[in-house]
């Protein structure tokens, strides 16, 4: 009889042992959230909009240059720079991401009392960790916006990279060829759209109300090194409302409108370009839009072997921040490459 | 179906087959359909299985039993909680199989004496079982294919502990309702997941009828 309990005790001691907790919700690699995400660690309370992403496919980390007026509490805007670090292990559907501010040595060179927006950049290491570059290949220069001059015009100043720093080469200058006494701003390349000739889009208001136009530079010249340039508008880009903030990234330029059939405001719309023509522009939709202004979007591509998608960053005067402009990230829930 | 031999009281009957089919009720955390509770998604399924008993003593038996279980994966909750995820009303497609487990397991049997041709029988089982996770196919609009689980089997250790009424319709024959509970915690791999495989804790019931057969 006591064998026969015995087994009986034994049996009932295995049945009770207690489950492990395990994870079970995951994805083949990480997704970047499809709803807008408050970058809350570099927002401030004031306006924090017009970045500049990275130029390569992002693995983890990347920095974020953007415009802010906390450093004058609410007057002119600088540009400064944060490392935005994603986690490593975002395949369970949760998303973080760490941001931190970094010194840059270029930003003090470019910044003034006067505004300092709309940054694009041809060059960003491509990882956290140093990186030499090749000064004979890698393109590195650096362009923004300012109003010091009266109204805001197009300069570049050139660079290059030691370590974890910016290094300016010489002065920024101002853009010549495209700038006039209207606002010019927000020059974006496209490389490869005309062989031998750079091509850039930029916004200006010229003809009156705010456009995109395209600027093509001289043969085997740089924008910046040609001495004249052939611009035009591009009439499938512009409306008769306002069309600000083009930034491309491969064969998708983003921009900002507040063209009709938005949802408010200025809306994030995009255009796909076929290698000839950039098609009719498409609106985001009110998951990234909403009645509120949305603001100078850019595209991060991520490193695919990684990530199920790429992201949008944008800024946002919807409610809910820390602040007036805030930074925003969302993930592309389709495809563009 | 279930063979369960009873060590019979009447005559020189001291073993029976009991062979019985039914329903499969998955429970708990293996009906789970919430990320947030180490969910199963299996829905109902059908078993089947083979039972020999042979009496030893006056109330007690021993009892070998083998069978086969087959669950769905309840593929509309599954995608309930990709969508509560995403966040997003795009189309979610999945595609999955259905869970299998193989078992063969030996227990002891306590038994009432037979009282107008009825008698119970509470038998614990300890086996092995073939634990078979389905593969799954995520897609989701755009996006194409964001989760992926290959089917894969892993070999476990099973528990069981069995209700059976069997009602002797002869000195021979009988018929049998048997519901029992099982246990398991087979450990599938998922190589995208977070640790590349996850510890399921498998939980049903079989609520099932069959036939007895005195040998």
């Amino acid at each position: 009889m006591r064998i026969k309990s015995g087994i009986l005790f034994i049996l009932f001691s295995v049945m009770s042992i207690s489950c492990n907790d395990n994870e079970r919700l995951n994805f083949d690699r990480m997704l970047i959230p499809l709803s807008p995400v408050n970058l809350e660690e570099l927002n401030s309370h004031y306006d924090d909009f017009n970045s500049a992403g990275p130029q390569f496919d992002v693995e983890q980390s990347f920095r974020l240059i953007f415009s802010s007026n906390r450093n004058s509490n609410g007057g002119d805007f600088d540009l400064i720079c944060y490392r935005c670090n994603m986690a490593e292990f975002l395949d369970d559907g949760s998303f973080n991401i760490w941001t931190w501010p970094e010194q840059v040595d270029l930003l003090d060179t470019i910044n003034s009392p006067y505004n300092e927006l709309g940054p694009s950049m041809t060059f960003q290491e491509t990882d956290y960790y140093s990186y030499l570059p090749d000064p004979e290949n890698d393109d590195m220069r650096f362009f923004f916006t300012s109003d010091r001059n009266g109204s805001n015009d197009i300069f570049y100043i050139n660079y290059t990279v030691t370590g974890f720093d910016y290094i300016p080469s010489g002065e920024p200058a101002g853009l010549d060829a495209i700038n006039t006494a209207s606002d010019e701003g927000y020059l974006t390349i496209n490389p490869g759209e005309i062989v031998n000739r750079e091509t850039v889009y930029f916004t200006s208001d010229r003809d009156g109300g705010y456009d995109i136009y395209r600027a093509m530079g001289l043969e085997n010249l740089t924008i910046e090194s040609s001495a004249t340039l052939e611009i035009e508008k591009v009439e499938i880009l512009s409306s008769e409302a306002d069309d600000k903030c083009p930034y491309i990234m491969e064969d998708l330029m983003v921009f900002t409108s507040d063209r009709p059939g938005g949802f408010g405001g200025f809306d994030l719309w995009y255009s796909l370009f076929d290698g000839t023509t950039w098609g009719t522009p498409v609106n985001f939709g009110e998951t990234i839009n909403t009645s509120y202004n949305e603001y100078r979007p850019v595209v991060v591509l991520t490193d695919n072997e990684r990530f199920l998608n790429d992201m949008i960053i944008f800024s946002s005067f919807r409610p809910g921040g820390k602040g007036r402009y805030d930074l925003y990230l969302v993930g592309l829930s389709c495809l563009f490459n | 179906m279930s063979i369960s031999s009873v060590c019979a009281q009447t005559g020189d009957k001291k073993q029976a087959l009991i062979i019985h089919a039914g329903l499969s009720v998955p429970f708990s955390d293996f009906a789970g359909t919430s990320f947030g509770h180490l969910p199963g998604f299996a829905g109902n399924g059908m078993n089947a299985e083979a039972d020999y008993l042979k009496y030893v003593g006056r109330y007690f038996g021993l009892s070998l039993t083998t069978g086969y279980a087959n669950m769905d994966f309840r593929e509309d909750a599954y995608r309930n909680e990709y969508r509560n995820i995403l966040g997003q009303e795009g189309d979610i497609a999945i595609d999955a199989g259905n869970y299998q487990l193989y078992r063969a397991m030996l227990g002891l049997a306590v038994r009432t004496p037979e009282f107008h041709n009825f008698e119970l029988l509470f038998i614990l089982h300890l086996g092995y079982a073939c634990f078979i996770h389905p593969e799954i196919k995520v897609d989701f609009a755009d996006l194409g294919r964001i989760n992926t689980v290959d089917k894969n089997v892993d070999p476990d250790n099973i528990k069981c502990y069995s209700f059976r009424l069997n009602y002797f319709l002869s000195e021979k024959y009988g018929i049998n309702l048997t519901c029992n509970r099982n246990f398991a915690k087979p450990d599938f791999l998922d190589e995208t997941g977070i640790a590349n495989h996850y510890i399921l804790p498998v939980q049903f019931q079989n609520i099932n009828a069959g036939l007895v057969i005195r040998l």
